[in-house]
């Protein structure tokens, strides 16, 4: 969930572009890193800023009848990383403001820092505490806890902003999650699943890509074999 | 994507990018910055009129473009206007519990109008001028050359992708692959699947093919030089003290 450009009052848009900021920063650092040591490393980033940018326009059919777009931010974690996430989903972002007038430029920080920086973190997180259950359940859990998050992110950001005047801010941020609940939730369950989905489909088909970004362990000689 | 075709097509396409930048951007720093909906409401319509009447923006394309935050909006309103256990006194009326409040029904109608007021500035920059314009800028403004780089390529790489997975998704459609939400859910994996391996064996094709033709550092293309024009920067600055001005005094004066 995108905040609309200039909806934030200016010192919020400010502080959270400030707390945004070494996030992007360390993964602009890893990007040149990465495209330094390895030229064709470069195409690979673009193609995958791409594929993002694709996943996110995806309407995607929800349980209760509501549409809604994914992140990204979970299966971009679990394919890329997430310091590379946070400098992808920068120009991501920055290209939905611009292309589709998704979100803005005043509050680019705040997006970056729910949908670029929390939620990829989370993801990785749930991704790596998980490591002994199944593939399947890793990578749902990490997409979804990655779409909670950045919804909380989001509610927490709009609720500092606007906090209630008898309530204040506790009971603005249970309003504002309550209303965004109504799309976001199964927008989590529905992503998480398709992100299965998809990581199974890659499986089958791209195994070595999948091997060489780390998160399929290379197959054993065995299963080589017995598929040849 | 009407807005990158509004801004391939603009009568503004060969303006310099800083000249358009210091208008649109200045006027949505004053949008941004203001309290006042009086200053929101002056720069949603002379955004709106500049964009329409002299940048010739068409008038669907800056349409949809403005109501696509619409529903975001509309929800935030709505959970600043309504609260339980209001004062009686900020009251304005009550549905159940549900108290909807004179004060957070000003609070929806200032972030909207500021909202809408920032998108049309916004809007007057992306659609009056390419993404490859502004990269071009980001760089000159010393963006880190990797970015840039990256940022660039994703745009090159955007519309071959969209167009594959819009392929992919009416092959998938016309064999029934959206008949239920279970069928759905797994031909939207497989669709992101296909599309993912193509953007990849696209870079990898791409890579080898520059290899070969001594690729190392970045792929740039010569920027179209663009003369500033010091009667458009001059108008913009005329436009942009009266706005900072008005936005002033209206802090000062406490106007609504």
């Amino acid at each position: 969930m995108h905040i609309a450009e200039g909806y934030l009052p200016p010192l919020h848009a400010a502080a959270w572009t400030a707390a945004a900021a070494p996030f992007v920063i360390h993964g602009t650092r890893e990007v040149a890193r990465l495209v330094r040591e390895r030229p064709g490393a470069r195409l690979l980033l673009g193609a995958a800023g791409a594929f993002t940018f694709v996943l996110s326009a995806i309407k995607l059919p929800s349980v209760t009848g509501s549409s809604s777009h994914p992140t990204g931010a979970g299966v971009g974690a679990v394919l890329f990383g997430p310091p590379v996430m946070a400098a992808l989903g920068t120009v991501v972002l920055l290209f939905q403001a611009l292309l589709l007038a998704h979100g803005g430029l005043t509050t680019l920080g705040a997006n970056v820092f729910s949908m670029a920086v929390a939620g990829p973190w989370a993801a990785y997180a749930v991704y790596r505490l998980l490591s002994r259950a199944s593939s399947g359940i890793r990578v749902f859990t990490a997409v979804a806890v990655a779409d909670l998050v950045t919804y909380c992110v989001t509610a927490t950001q709009l609720a500092l902003a606007f906090p209630d005047a008898t309530g204040g801010f506790a009971s603005a941020w249970t309003r504002f999650l309550g209303l965004f609940a109504v799309t976001q939730i199964p927008l989590a369950v529905v992503e998480g699943i398709i992100a299965v989905l998809l990581i199974g489909a890659l499986r089958t088909w791209a195994p070595d890509e999948l091997a060489e970004l780390g998160v399929l362990q290379p197959a054993p000689q065995g299963e080589e074999a017995a598929r040849a | 994507m009407r807005i990158d075709e509004a801004a391939w097509a603009s009568p503004w396409r060969h303006r310099a990018t800083g000249d358009k930048a210091l208008l649109a951007l200045g006027m949505l720093l004053v949008a941004a910055l203001s309290t006042s909906r009086t200053v929101s409401v002056l720069v949603l319509a002379l955004a709106a009129g500049v964009a329409l009447v002299v940048a010739r923006i068409p008038a669907r394309t800056w349409l949809s473009a403005l109501s696509a935050p619409a529903a975001f909006v509309a929800v935030g309103s709505v959970a600043l206007a309504v609260t339980i256990g209001a004062d009686a006194a900020d009251t304005l009326a009550s549905v159940g519990a549900v108290d909807i409040t004179r004060s957070g029904v000003a609070q929806a109608v200032s972030a909207s109008l500021r909202s809408f007021a920032a998108m049309a500035c916004l809007v007057l920059l992306a659609a009056t001028t390419p993404m490859t314009d502004l990269l071009a800028w980001l760089r000159r403004l010393r963006v880190p050359e990797a970015m840039v780089d990256i940022a660039g390529l994703v745009y090159r790489m955007l519309f071959a992708l969209l167009d594959a997975s819009r392929s992919v998704r009416e092959a998938q459609a016309a064999r029934l692959g959206y008949r239920s939400g279970r069928m759905a859910r797994r031909s939207i994996g497989m669709l992101l699947g296909a599309v993912l391996l193509r953007a990849w064996t696209r870079a990898r094709r791409l890579e080898d093919g520059l290899a070969g033709r001594g690729y190392t550092t970045s792929l740039r293309t010569l920027p179209r030089q663009a003369e500033t024009s010091p009667a458009f920067v001059g108008i913009s600055a005329l436009v942009l003290s009266g706005l900072v001005s008005l936005s002033v005094s209206a802090a000062l004066r406490g106007w609504p």
